[in-house]
Formats: C-alpha cells, structure tokens, sequence
C-alpha cells in the first residue's frame, strides 16, 4: 500500500514551469529586498549585542548579590514584621503579608505562561 | 549571507520547492511561483537568523508552507476548477495526459484540510521523513503519522481508480 501511494504521488506529480523566468524574476525580487535584509541584519546584530550585555550585568549583579551575603551574611526577613513596620501599609493591605510569598512566586510563573507562548509565536520563522 | 551564497544554497531546493507548493495550489502555477519567490526572499531577509539547527532546505519549505497558509487566510485561495487551463498548463507537453495525471492527484487532495494535504505531498511526493515533515509543519512526529493514516484513507478510492488504468 504505501508503495503504491508513493507511486501514485511520484506518477501524479505536477513539473513547475519554466526555471529562466523563474530565476529572473527571483533575482529581481531579491535585489529589491537588499536594503530589508541590511535593516533586518542590522536588527539582529543590535537584539544580540542588548542580550549579551544584560547577560553580563545579570551575571556582575548576581555575582555581586551572592559574594555581599558570603561577607555579610543576613537572615532571610520576616516578611509580615518587615512589611508591618511600613506605615499606612497594614491598613491598606492587610492580607499582603500573608500572602506576599505567594504572589512573589505566581509573578514569574503567570509572566513565563502568558510570554513564553507569545514569544514563540512570534519567532515561527526560525529555525 | 551573501546574494551569491544565497542563490547557491537555494537553487537546490528550488524545483521541490516550486513542485510542492504547485500541488498545494492546485495546479495555479502563477499562485505556486509567486508563493515560492516570496519565500525564497523571505529567507533571504531572514538568513541572518538561521542558525544552521536545521537542513537549509527544512527551513525554507518550513517559510514556503507558512506564506502559503497565510496567503490562504488573506486571500480564501479558491481553486480553480480542474478542467481549466491553469491545471491542464501546467506540463509542456501532451497537456492532456499530464493534465488528467494531475486531475486525480488535486480531486485526492481537495477534500484534505491543508496541514493533511501538505504531509501526505511532503511524505509521498517529496520523499522526506516524518521527523522532518514535522519540522516544517511545526507539529510532532505523532500528529504527521496521524495525518498520513487518515490521509492514506481519503485517498484510497483515487488510488484504485489510478490502478486500473
């Protein structure tokens, strides 16, 4: 069976027309859109220079966050005296200390499922 | 990527490339042509963001399948009927075989939603494996050889009609 249908399909196969035509007008086209692709390399270049400079400063503030606990090292705060000696905070947010923990963690796991999708929509073109 | 590096690299690809995306549409060889000079500079735009994970050629049929789904979304592409001319035009020579050749390859695929038709083209017609079938309709492995049962079904009565001529 699946011999037959590669058949059929090999058989049944339409041949593109004539290639010089083809190729002219390609030619043209790609000639026209040079000045898209420098402004698109141009892009590119700049969206991986940005990247890797804020790897970079990541990498230092990280770096500079774990070697100040190493010298000074400081106990985790307690969230619901810390946020209560706030003033006009408590009567504003009652429930914040209590769930501040909670929110701290849903932030990044509700920002990761609504971007992540999008970001992957938009690069459908690359491989 | 240079122009010449471009051209290079594509003109390999170009005639599956023109023969997919012309069963695609059916036999309408200014629509194919047209798909596949719009790809093809779509890629040259985009190469600078090819980072080699795939064969060129994966990619460019990935791009070439993508202009064809959003061309069917703005434009509702309506194929024309089979006898027509743009059918029976599309080989140079004994147009009426060749036409009537492709007239039952296009009744097969029409009834087919477009992700189906393009797996069983890129399967059978292009010989490319499931895996890479896969990449260029940007579904897994599984849902390709979903597509080619179910496809392999619809097609069936086409095939025993082939067969006995």
């Amino acid at each position: 069976m699946e011999n037959e249908i590669r058949d059929f399909f090999h058989a049944a196969a339409p041949r593109p027309g004539d290639d010089t035509t083809f190729r002219l007008e390609l030619n043209a086209r790609l000639a026209a859109a040079e000045q898209i692709k420098q402004f698109h390399d141009q892009q590119i270049r700049s969206l991986r220079r940005r990247t890797r400079l804020l790897f970079a400063a990541g990498l230092l503030l990280g770096g500079a966050v774990v070697a100040l606990f190493l010298l000074h090292p400081v106990q985790f705060p307690d969230f619901p005296s810390v946020l209560s000696g706030i003033p006009g905070l408590p009567e504003i947010f009652p429930g914040l200390p209590r769930y501040l923990p909670w929110i701290l963690i849903a932030i990044p796991i509700v920002f990761l499922t609504i971007f992540l999708p999008l970001a992957r929509t938009r690069q459908r073109n690359s491989f | 990527m240079t122009r010449e590096e471009f051209t290079a690299l594509a003109s390999a690809g170009q005639e599956p490339l023109r023969r997919f995306l012309l069963a695609l549409c059916e036999g309408d060889a200014a629509t194919a042509d047209d798909l596949a000079q719009e790809a093809l500079v779509n890629a040259y735009v985009a190469s600078g963001s090819f980072r080699g994970a795939a064969r060129f050629e994966t990619w460019l049929f990935r791009i070439a399948y993508n202009c064809f789904i959003d061309r069917l979304r703005r434009r509702r592409l309506q194929p024309e009927p089979l006898d027509s001319s743009a059918a029976l035009a599309v080989s140079g020579s004994d147009a009426t075989d060749a036409g009537f050749r492709h007239e039952d390859l296009y009744r097969a695929l029409r009834q087919l939603p477009e992700k189906e038709r393009a797996a069983l083209l890129l399967f059978y017609m292009e010989d490319r494996p499931v895996k890479e079938v896969a990449a260029i309709l940007d579904i897994s492995a599984g849902s390709v050889r979903a597509y080619l049962t179910r496809g392999r079904q619809h097609i069936k009565t086409y095939l025993e009609k082939w067969k006995t001529k």
